[in-house]
């Protein structure tokens, strides 16, 4: 019964401390974000809005070249290779 | 001139046959599974650094056993049970171990250094990208940690006890170290060593458990790529090292030690002092992590195994592990769930946080399925958030189980 409800006790704290822990992260996130990027993106949503319709997306479209790998994939390659090679 | 018999001359073999058959099984055991450690080390099956001086302190103190003044058995290493000042400085003078052990050992330093190290080591980074998440599955990769404390205290263990093998759970050596030495002072010894024994199951046992818990059309998701990918500047992560640091201290005192040592690694990591980091990462790592297994190996005397409580320990440490791995998968479905099938559960596991071994578990299950899924930045984030959360919960244990006493 003791053990029961420290363990009880115990894991609601973690959770809190855990998700309280969580937020502060993402406060840090948020204020740290350089200015331009900040400003860059109200604008970015005011320009959303204003191009929101589907002909007007249409328009502007592009084809995607798919071959060109983005930063993010060439991080995930270069990270999955130093560590599976490792192992 | 005197008679001299054989196991006067040779005391580590003639005291082999004076302390009872239970004392020859458990020395001799002793002696073959050092040397088994040492072989695993090498062949890399677990880690060297750890098992080659373990191993090899585990077979040497179990045959170096003499006979002291007094006609005590002892040998000329440590004692780790010495309480008295007076007798521990002559025992300072005399064991060749006993300062490291005093001075490093006993008072967690020797934790907190590794602690610093496994900081410069971390790139904060990953769990930085998405904190709800990662925290979320390290969370639910806390479930032996939990779980595990009832399961021991209905065993008849102290609840001091019980907290101290569930921290096995952890999956994190410095931190059941730490807990133990404070909440356990009688049984540190073996939960340690239970505790750095089974790491090794997270290389050997969590890909089956894998297998068996997550079906292959599963395993092979990829993860959708998030719509915006923030780069995390060095300066939120020195902010959030410092930050966390502060808080965390204010939140649990009692393992301040622990929480200093790692955001302190962080910190001068991100702050670019280089110098330091090579100090840390380095030598002070390296050594502080070769002479934990020394030392731990060499506390493993015979009338440790004698101890009743270390078979409950081995089934309690094991049971521990496989709940947490459970629990990291469990999170991992309810992301899946919630994310409509698009997250792969797999990175669940990850929360384990055996840096960087249970992320490269979850990547290498997932690749054997489908080469092509990467999912290694987010079970980083989860890895790293398990080293945070075991550290938050080592703290709780700490401060809450003298309030439940």
């Amino acid at each position: 019964m003791n053990s029961s409800y420290f363990v009880l006790v115990a894991a609601l704290l973690s959770f809190a401390t855990g998700f309280f822990v969580a937020a502060i992260i993402w406060a840090i996130k948020w204020a740290l974000i350089p200015r331009e990027e900040k400003l860059m993106s109200e604008k970015s949503i005011q320009f959303l809005h204003i191009f929101s319709r589907q002909d007007y997306l249409r328009s502007f479209s592009v084809k995607r070249n798919d071959k060109v790998p983005s930063i993010d994939e060439l991080l995930n390659k270069e990270l999955y290779q130093y560590y599976h090679g490792k192992n | 001139m005197e008679k001299i018999d054989f196991g006067t001359l040779f005391q580590g073999i003639g005291t082999l046959f004076t302390g009872g058959t239970a004392m020859f099984v458990a020395r001799v055991s002793l002696i073959a599974l050092g040397l088994f450690l040492v072989y695993l080390g090498k062949k890399k099956i677990l880690e060297p650094l750890l098992m080659i001086p373990m191993g090899l302190g585990m077979a040497t103190i179990n045959a170096a056993v003499m006979v002291l003044p007094g006609g005590k058995q002892g040998n000329l290493f440590v004692d780790p049970l010495v309480t008295d000042t007076d007798e521990l400085f002559n025992i300072l003078q005399i064991d060749w171990l006993q300062p490291i052990y005093t001075f490093t050992f006993s008072n967690g330093l020797i934790a907190c250094c590794i602690f610093m190290g496994i900081g410069v080591l971390l790139d904060v980074g990953y769990m930085l990208r998405r904190p709800f998440l990662s925290i979320f599955l390290a969370l639910f990769a806390e479930l032996g940690t939990f779980a595990v404390v009832p399961i021991a205290s209905s065993m008849g263990m102290s609840l001091g006890d019980s907290a101290s093998i569930a921290m096995v759970g952890g999956a994190d050596g410095p931190m059941v170290l730490f807990t133990s030495m404070i909440l356990s002072k009688d049984l540190f010894v073996p939960i340690t060593i239970v505790a750095y024994l089974y790491l090794g199951f997270t290389y050997g046992g969590y890909p089956y458990l894998i297998k068996l818990l997550v079906p292959k059309h599963i395993r092979g998701i990829q993860p959708p790529k998030p719509k915006k990918v923030n780069q995390i500047s060095s300066s939120q992560k020195l902010l959030f090292s410092v930050v966390m640091c502060v808080i965390l201290c204010l939140l649990f005192p009692v393992a301040a030690p622990l929480f200093f040592s790692l955001f302190l690694g962080v910190a001068v990591k991100e702050a670019d002092i280089q110098p330091v980091v090579d100090f840390i990462k380095g030598p002070l790592l390296y050594g502080s992590t070769f002479f934990l297994g020394l030392l731990l190996g060499i506390l493993c005397e015979a009338h440790l195994i004698l101890n009743p409580k270390i078979f409950p320990l081995l089934l309690l440490g094991i049971l521990a592990l496989l709940l947490s791995g459970i629990g990291g998968l469990l999170g991992g479905y309810i992301v899946y769930w919630f994310t409509g099938g698009k997250f792969n559960p797999v990175i669940g596991i990850a929360g384990v946080s055996c840096v960087p071994s249970t992320a490269k578990v979850a990547q290498k299950a997932v690749s054997q399925v489908n080469p092509h899924a990467i999912i290694l930045q987010d079970a980083l984030g989860a890895n790293i958030s398990g080293v945070i959360t075991t550290a938050i919960i080592t703290g709780l244990y700490v401060t809450l189980i003298p309030l439940f006493t």
